[in-house]
């Protein structure tokens, strides 16, 4: 086994991901996929604290309950959220107060959206240069089975991002070992995201997807698949490698990712539970 | 093969029996020593890879071959410190090699070398190559297709799907349930149209088609399923449909209200009759022609009232025929309205049967009363243009023989300045003398002067007509008016409508007849036999006969009030015997008349003939003149007329015998009244006034002094003349 996963695992260090979030730069858009509370709560009050620290001006688009938990965690990471809200730093709007007054027939109206957005976001600028925000409008949406209209509202995201160049970052309830998740949902999210956070820990998703290859169709053919696939397969956005060979395996040889991915997801487990 | 040397690494002498066993496999196994130098390699290293016994004890950056495996140094030292194996992809010219690097222990574990092995993938590689290669195609295939496209495995999970599938079926794709669903209703593979409301698009119509995909040598099933949009078409279509639909309302519309339009200016309405239950269906116009309110619901016996009670028969008879036969029927009758006018109607009706072999008549009816009406008159005109023509061929007839009055004595002159005073006037003439004198003739030339001339001249003679139907004659009759009355026919007096009627032989007409033509002289109007409607007609009636209507008064066999009305200006015609100095010029007119008829050529008239007849008494006047004139041409052979005495045997002194009560008894005494009554008519059409255009005297034709000697003479009263109201106006 790699001597790395015991350092990843018992020595805390800087994932990639959370670089990705730390250097969260103008126009970047980052989806984290999270079913751990635990890693919602790193990676936003990374994102979060990076910002606040960079003297990023922060808008966050929280759940109450969400919001508790971060304001909490960054308390105890040592940052003065009280301090940065009155400075007018930070910014906290309530994601199921400001959703409906967007939403028109169970759909973003993009009009609308753009004037409270852009409203909110102008009022929260000020004499900030870099602004970073980050919500769970879309994954409200998404939670609520309205599929269609949180991928809308990513779109308005998105357009509205290229727009005004602020970094964004949203989170998604969503499981990144699922068949469909990788069949359907990414490839969507890479069409409104320039980064993609399937999962805590990328080394041990390298390890088990790589094991779980190996395992299926064969250590040298492992090796070639991994080499082929991965030169010809063009990652929809930003993403780890081994993700992008899930992805690539369902591209090119769908009838080996589902096993792939489903022995992935033990491996992966399994790692975490040791 | 060579053997790994140094350092003890020899194989026992248990094992030397399997130091061949590395030489039997193809794959190629290198074995390094830990400095880097290569100990050992089997046969299949040397065939494939190249390497050669000499290279044994050479480090492996000097051996061109282990030198192009990459970082093949670094990895192997990791190994060895590490004791896990490691990997690197190689190749040698196309051929793909996949090395792996196992640390080599010895017997005390100790790690003494690297194990390399080269295992060709270059098969496999070129496989996977060509699998990306052919799903790259496949997926850049399926992207030219605008309408989405997928591929389902047998549990209708997705395979794969084109761009244009994830674009519009992303939600249904991620979902899944609904796709199944609607994959699930296609049944069994037929195509099927699925309205589907999108988020954000609304509902959108599919016409969805799957078909099973054979694949070569896989039992998998899979299924091909194409999505086309046509909301756009079956809007398109709807609309369409809504446009045609509208457009053939619209169409229908004008049509219905053509045919209204049709049926209203044609007067013609259209039915229907389901003669089983008698359920009948009216267009509105047939309403109208029926005088019914639009709408009530019509029944036969709702006909029938308003069916005119004389064809009521024939109208039972022709429903029932129809009935029974369902025979196509065309029918003409009477409607009698409300308001008792009569409007007549033609019926045509075909008969159709349905398959149970009911009768359904679709029919029209047309009023056409106008059309009969104007039969009618065109059929009385008929009769009057008959009538007329008739009387000019008569007419003509005469006129060949009498185209002029000839003659030049005093008592001739006397008539005719008599016809030209009163011809101008619309008075009533009444013409006196015995047969044939030319009393016709006169009223020919009454007529010919008066501004009637271009008109009709009617002549009746009423001698010559029955009694009981001269009512009839002279007044028409409508259809039915007595038996064989079969038509409406006008009469005489309709006939000579804005011209002159002459009757002759007035002496003869019944007494009955009199009281009808007292009325037209009177009130000119009469009515026709059989009707009540009265007619008016503006006729100049000239009246003849060779009677003394006097005696005829006192005999009570002629109404005193009609010879009052007739005698107006009495005018009478001279007999032959009175006028014998116009004989020659009489005789020599008829013979050329007759002579031209026969085609003879006759020049000169015997004297003694001339004599003769100047010396006769001609008591049948120039009638009897005209008949020996005739008789003599044909039977004369040369170019001088003559006739036989014998033909002349009357007695000179002979008075005539048409003439019971002689009206020649006294002329002065009739010429004085006759003077008296022409004055007196004179004066009452010019009101008494004497002198002037517009006076007596002009209209006489004589001076005034002369009409004012008269007038004293005869012991006439002007004042009676003067207009009442001018009398009270002055007083």
């Amino acid at each position: 086994m790699h001597s790395v996963e015991h350092q990843s695992d018992t020595v805390r260090e800087c994932d990639p991901w959370e670089q990705v979030l730390v250097e969260a730069a103008a126009h970047d858009h980052i989806v984290q996929l999270y079913q751990d509370q635990d890693f919602l709560n790193s990676a936003v009050c990374r994102y979060i604290g990076a910002g606040l620290q960079n003297g990023d001006r922060i808008v966050l688009f929280p759940t109450l309950p969400h919001w508790n938990t971060f304001q909490k965690r960054l308390e105890a990471d040592g940052v003065d959220v009280h301090a940065a809200r009155e400075r007018g730093q930070l910014t906290v709007v309530d994601a199921h107060e400001l959703l409906p007054r967007f939403m028109r027939d169970a759909m973003p109206d993009p009009q609308v959206f753009q004037s409270v957005i852009s409203e909110i976001f102008g009022q929260a600028r000020g004499s900030y240069q870099k602004m970073r925000a980050w919500g769970e409008l879309v994954d409200v949406l998404w939670e609520r089975g309205d599929v269609a209209a949180s991928m809308n509202l990513e779109d308005l995201f998105d357009q509205l991002n290229k727009k005004i160049g602020i970094a964004m970052f949203c989170s998604y309830l969503m499981d990144n070992f699922n068949g469909d998740v990788q069949a359907h949902m990414l490839p969507r999210l890479g069409t409104n995201h320039s980064h993609l956070i399937p999962a805590e820990h990328y080394a041990r998703l390298e390890r088990a997807v790589a094991a779980a290859l190996r395992e299926i169709v064969g250590p040298d053919e492992a090796r070639v698949l991994e080499s082929r696939l991965l030169s010809q397969y063009q990652p929809p956005f930003n993403m780890p490698r081994p993700q992008a060979l899930l992805l690539a395996l369902r591209q090119f040889l769908p009838a080996v990712a589902d096993p792939v991915l489903e022995r992935s997801r033990s491996l992966y487990t399994a790692a975490g539970a040791a | 093969m060579a053997a790994p040397d140094g350092d003890g690494a020899t194989p026992n002498t248990a094992a030397s029996d399997l130091t061949n066993v590395p030489d039997t496999v193809d794959v190629p196994i290198v074995v390094l020593r830990p400095n880097l130098v290569l100990a050992w390699f089997n046969k299949a290293a040397a065939n494939v890879l190249g390497l050669l016994p000499s290279d044994i004890g050479r480090e492996s950056r000097n051996i061109s071959v282990l030198a192009g495996v990459p970082r093949l140094e670094e990895q192997c030292r990791q190994v060895m410190a590490s004791g896990t194996e490691s990997g690197a992809d190689f190749h040698q010219g196309h051929q793909w090699f996949v090395v792996r690097i196992f640390p080599h222990t010895r017997g005390d574990s100790q790690v003494s070398g690297s194990v390399l092995t080269f295992t060709n993938v270059t098969a496999f590689r070129a496989s996977i190559d060509q699998v990306i290669y052919e799903r790259e195609c496949t997926k850049a295939i399926l992207n030219t297709v605008a309408d989405p496209l997928v591929v389902l495995s047998a549990d209708q999970r997705i395979h794969s799907a084109n761009r244009a599938f994830y674009t519009m079926f992303f939600e249904l794709a991620y979902l899944g349930t609904q796709l199944k669903e609607m994959i699930a209703s296609s049944h069994g593979f037929k195509p099927m149209e699925v309205d589907h409301v999108f988020p954000g698009e609304g509902q959108r119509t599919l016409s969805i088609d799957a078909r099973p995909l054979s694949l070569p040598g896989h039992s998998e099933r899979r299924v091909l399923v194409t999505f086309q949009d046509i909301t756009a078409r079956k809007r398109a279509q709807a609309t369409n449909d809504l446009r045609a639909i509208a457009e053939r309302k619209e169409e229908l519309r004008r049509s219905e209200a053509f045919l209204a339009e049709a049926q209203r200016l044609s007067s013609t309405g259209s039915f229907s009759w389901r003669v089983t239950r008698d359920e009948i269906t009216w267009s509105d116009q047939l309403y109208r022609i029926y005088d019914l309110e639009i709408g009530v619901s019509v029944t036969l016996e709702l006909m029938r009232t308003r069916v005119h009670p004389e064809d009521l028969s024939s109208y039972e008879k022709m429903v029932d025929q129809a009935r029974n036969g369902g025979a196509d029927f065309e029918y003409e009758h009477r409607l009698l309205l409300p308001d008792q006018s009569i409007k007549y109607v033609h019926m045509v009706a075909h008969g159709i049967r349905d398959e149970e072999g009911r009768v359904e008549y679709i029919g029209a009816v047309q009023d056409i009363t106008p059309r009969r009406t104007a039969f009618e008159e065109i059929k009385a005109l008929k009769d009057q243009l008959y009538k007329e023509n008739v009387a000019l061929r008569e007419e003509i007839n005469e006129a060949s023989m009498f185209e002029e009055i000839i003659g030049a004595s005093g008592a001739l002159r006397r008539v005719l300045l008599e016809v030209a005073k009163v011809a101008p006037t619309d008075s009533t003439v009444l013409i006196l003398g015995e047969t044939g004198t030319g009393k016709e003739l006169v009223a020919r030339a009454i007529h010919k002067r008066s501004k009637r001339s271009g008109r009709a001249f009617i002549r009746v003679n009423c001698a010559a007509i029955p009694a009981s139907l001269i009512a009839s004659e002279l007044f028409g009759h409508e259809k039915g008016a007595f038996t064989g009355a079969l038509q409406r026919r006008a009469g005489h007096f309709e006939a000579a409508d804005g011209g002159t009627i002459f009757l002759d032989e007035i002496g003869e007409l019944s007494l009955e007849t009199q009281i009808s033509l007292l009325r037209v002289l009177q009130e000119r109007e009469f009515y026709r036999v059989g009707s009540s409607q009265p007619i008016s007609v503006d006729v100049r009636v000239l009246a003849a006969t060779n009677r003394d209507l006097d005696a005829a008064v006192a005999e009570g066999a002629f109404r005193q009030d009609l010879l009052y009305r007739l005698n107006v200006f009495p005018i009478r015609v001279p007999p032959l015997r009175e006028r014998k100095n116009d004989i020659p010029v009489l005789v020599q007119y008829l013979v050329e008349q007759f002579a031209r008829r026969a085609g003879k050529r006759i020049t000169e008239i015997q004297k003694k003939t001339l004599s003769l007849f100047q010396a006769y008494d001609w008591p049948g006047n120039i009638r009897e003149l005209q008949n020996v004139i005739e008789r003599a041409v044909v039977l004369c052979e040369g170019k001088v007329l003559s006739v036989d005495e014998t033909w002349l045997q009357h007695e000179p002194n002979e008075r005539p015998t048409v003439s019971p009560v002689g009206v020649l008894a006294d002329d002065k005494k009739a010429f004085a009244e006759r003077e008296l009554r022409a004055i007196e008519a004179a004066l009452a059409e010019c009101q008494g006034r004497v002198s002037g255009p517009h006076g007596a005297a002009a209209k006489l034709g004589i001076p005034r002094q002369t009409l004012d000697s008269k007038i004293l003479n005869l012991g006439i009263d002007k004042r009676r003349f003067k207009p009442l109201s001018r009398t009270r106006s002055s007083s």
